[in-house]
């Protein structure tokens, strides 16, 4: 235990004192994050297309319609129920605002349908909403309610949404760390290193479990910062359950250190190992989805989609985090990572040579 | 009341008295070359061992073999009294190996490495203990890898100590050290021989190995060539030693007849004479030579390096 500890330690400063892991592991997904976000996080100036579908007219309901075309944020689109909800699913409204015949009580019903886990659309659109239907409310009936609002969710995938893209960046920086993890195992393998160790009551266990653990430690300050400077820059909302988030995060590690394992087995080198492992990750970074929708890639590379690991671990985060629309079941995602885990275990047991 | 011994008293109790390295018939081949070729010594408890051969003369396999690094395709190692193949853990813990790795861990100071070290093993000297018996003290917070060569020499050899071995297996601890750091590393290994330690030392210094070693194997070509007290291989292999007169004006016939004398021969101006008794050669040389003949005269005996040249036909540094 005594080994384990001063070795994480060892492990941990010789990390910290790397400036090009460093680099890799933090700043370089953080740049990401920043550029993805300037680009696409930029919806703080509202301005929200919005559908509009009166399927009766009453002086509140006309009221309401007419507040909402004055309102300089909303670009208002008229048409009916079906085509308004259809082009809300593409991405082409932001929200749609169904306005029905007064009820028995003279109240006018109003149905908004919207995707809650677009943030811009739960932060800003729909108190928004709120506030032009209670505007309406006050001039009619100060006492009862002229107009009822009712939220309707309707899950939209946001294509140019930050919130999409933090989890999936999230993911590629753990398989970065996870795939580039036995690096300084081959290092010290080929500095002689280990031999020098294989002299001492070390064990190669309490060696293994010092460097994967410091993996796990550095993928969670990773994911910590992304996800906090996501949060304080772009004020992408993450708002799933914490634990099973950090859950997530470790089996990923876990996955991609026991794929970097396993990639190290078949490297003589450091340095064709390097290769070898970029090799691996570059065709998982845009068959795994975490830049950009599934329905987007071309029908012949979906059987790829679905064997690499990244996608479920990318969509387990997403769900997680963002609570964003599934691509999978999490049991499903759980159980692909595990699969994965379990197999390059196996081979990294069968193939790391030590000597 | 019974007192239980704990085991590792036990081991020390059952060891104590065996040999610190007890190595019979070992061989080991690579592909068709004999690395290793029947080799067998016996080094004692608290004795300071020289290994001494040319470069691929089988020192390295034979380090290896002895710490476990290797596996012998014939013979038998005991190191401490336990079998190098079935105690092996145990062994760790009572040893300190010094290899020629370049870098260890190169991000961490030398105090980390140290303290790292220490961690690996049960019982271990501190970090502080270390760095001011290797003089380490200026480089304590420097990172191993700004270390200059011979600051990484000692602190391998510091490594190889922290957990004050029985058997330490230094292989050329001096190498790459300024003259005096070599100094000061012979005072720490004479210092772990006072402490009834063992050393088993290999060198590319004729002069450290005649210094330091209470006893010096010589190698080659996977074979022990001779094994002994270093003044005692010198009398074994040099029964002769040599007068030598730089300005002598005697007839060499003169020289040729006086006692004990077996040889004359021409260096420079002046000759060397190899004698089997010095006193006696002297003495009827001071009879028969003017004084201009005697000047400069000195005695001039063979070294180890002479030794090694008779039997491996090669300098040591070659």
């Amino acid at each position: 235990m005594k080994a384990f500890r001063k070795l994480l330690r060892a492990n941990l400063l010789s990390f910290m004192r790397d400036r090009s892991s460093l680099f890799f592991s933090f700043a370089f997904p953080a740049i990401f994050i920043v550029i993805f976000g300037a680009i696409f996080g930029g919806d703080q100036t509202p301005s929200y297309t919005i559908g509009l579908v009166q399927q009766a007219h009453s002086p509140a309901g006309d009221a309401l319609a007419a507040a909402l075309m004055e309102m300089k944020a909303f670009k208002v689109h008229q048409g009916d129920v079906t085509t308004e909800v259809e082009k809300l699913k593409k991405g082409d409204r932001r929200a749609v605002v169904v306005i029905g015949a007064p009820g028995t009580d003279g109240s006018v019903p109003v149905q908004v349908y919207a995707d809650p886990s677009q943030t811009s659309t739960q932060q800003i659109l729909l108190p928004l909403l709120q506030q032009v239907a209670s505007a309406v409310n006050q001039r009619f009936a100060p006492s009862a309610p002229a107009v009822q609002m009712e939220m309707r969710s309707i899950g939209v995938r946001d294509l140019r949404s930050i919130d999409y893209l933090t989890p999936g960046i999230l993911a590629m920086a753990l398989m970065q760390l996870g795939i580039f993890s036995a690096v300084p195992l081959v290092t010290l393998r080929e500095t002689k290193v280990l031999r020098r160790l294989s002299v001492t009551p070390l064990r190669r266990s309490t060696m293994v479990a010092a460097q994967v653990v410091q993996r796990l430690i550095v993928a969670v300050g990773q994911a910590v910062v992304l996800l906090g400077g996501a949060v304080l820059l772009f004020h992408v909302k993450v708002t799933g359950n914490v634990a099973l988030l950090a859950g997530f995060i470790v089996l990923g590690a876990l996955t991609f250190v026991a794929m970097g394992y396993a990639l190290a087995g078949q490297a003589r080198t450091a340095e064709s190992a390097q290769p070898l492992m970029s090799l691996v990750q570059f065709p998982m970074l845009f068959l795994s989805g975490i830049f950009f929708p599934l329905e987007l890639v071309p029908g012949p590379l979906r059987p790829l989609i679905d064997i690499v690991p990244l996608t479920y671990l990318g969509d387990a985060l997403r769900q997680v985090s963002v609570k964003a629309t599934p691509d999978f079941p999490l049991w499903l995602d759980t159980i692909a990572l595990c699969a994965w885990l379990v197999v390059c275990l196996v081979i990294s047991m069968r193939t790391f040579r030590w000597e | 009341m019974v007192a239980t011994i704990p085991d590792t008293e036990r081991d020390w109790e059952r060891t104590a008295l065996s040999p610190a390295i007890e190595i019979a018939g070992l061989v080991k081949r690579y592909g068709e070359k004999l690395a290793v070729n029947n080799v067998s010594l016996t080094i004692a408890r608290g004795e300071v061992f020289g290994l001494l051969g040319p470069n691929g003369a089988g020192k390295t396999t034979t380090i290896e073999i002895i710490t476990g690094l290797r596996q012998a395709d014939a013979g038998s190692v005991r190191v401490l009294g336990m079998d190098i193949a079935r105690d092996r853990e145990a062994i760790k813990e009572r040893i300190g190996v010094q290899l020629q790795t370049p870098a260890l861990f190169p991000l961490l100071t030398v105090y980390e490495v140290l303290d790292l070290f220490a961690g690996f093993f049960r019982d271990a000297a501190s970090p502080e203990e270390m760095i001011a018996l290797l003089g380490l003290e200026e480089s304590r917070q420097k990172l191993v890898k700004h270390l200059s060569g011979g600051q990484q020499q000692r602190l391998s050899v510091a490594l190889a100590l922290v957990n004050r071995p029985e058997l330490a297996f230094l292989d050329e601890p001096t190498t790459g050290l300024d003259p005096q750091a070599r100094v000061a590393l012979w005072d720490v290994i004479e210092r772990q021989r006072r402490e009834g330690r063992t050393v088993f030392l290999t060198t590319h210094y004729m002069e450290e190995a005649e210094r330091l070693c209470d006893r010096v194997a010589i190698i080659d070509h996977g074979v022990i060539q001779a094994v002994g007290a270093p003044r005692e291989l010198i009398r074994q292999h040099f029964a002769e030693t040599a007068i030598v007169l730089p300005h002598v004006t005697l007839p060499h016939t003169t020289l040729r007849t006086l006692p004990a004398v077996s040889e004359v021969e021409c260096e420079g101006e002046g000759v060397r004479l190899y004698s089997s008794n010095v006193p006696e050669t002297m003495a009827a040389l001071l009879q028969v030579a003017d004084a201009r003949s005697l000047q400069g005269l000195y005695v001039s005996s063979a070294t180890l390096e002479d030794v090694f040249l008779k039997l491996t036909g090669r300098r040591l540094r070659d």
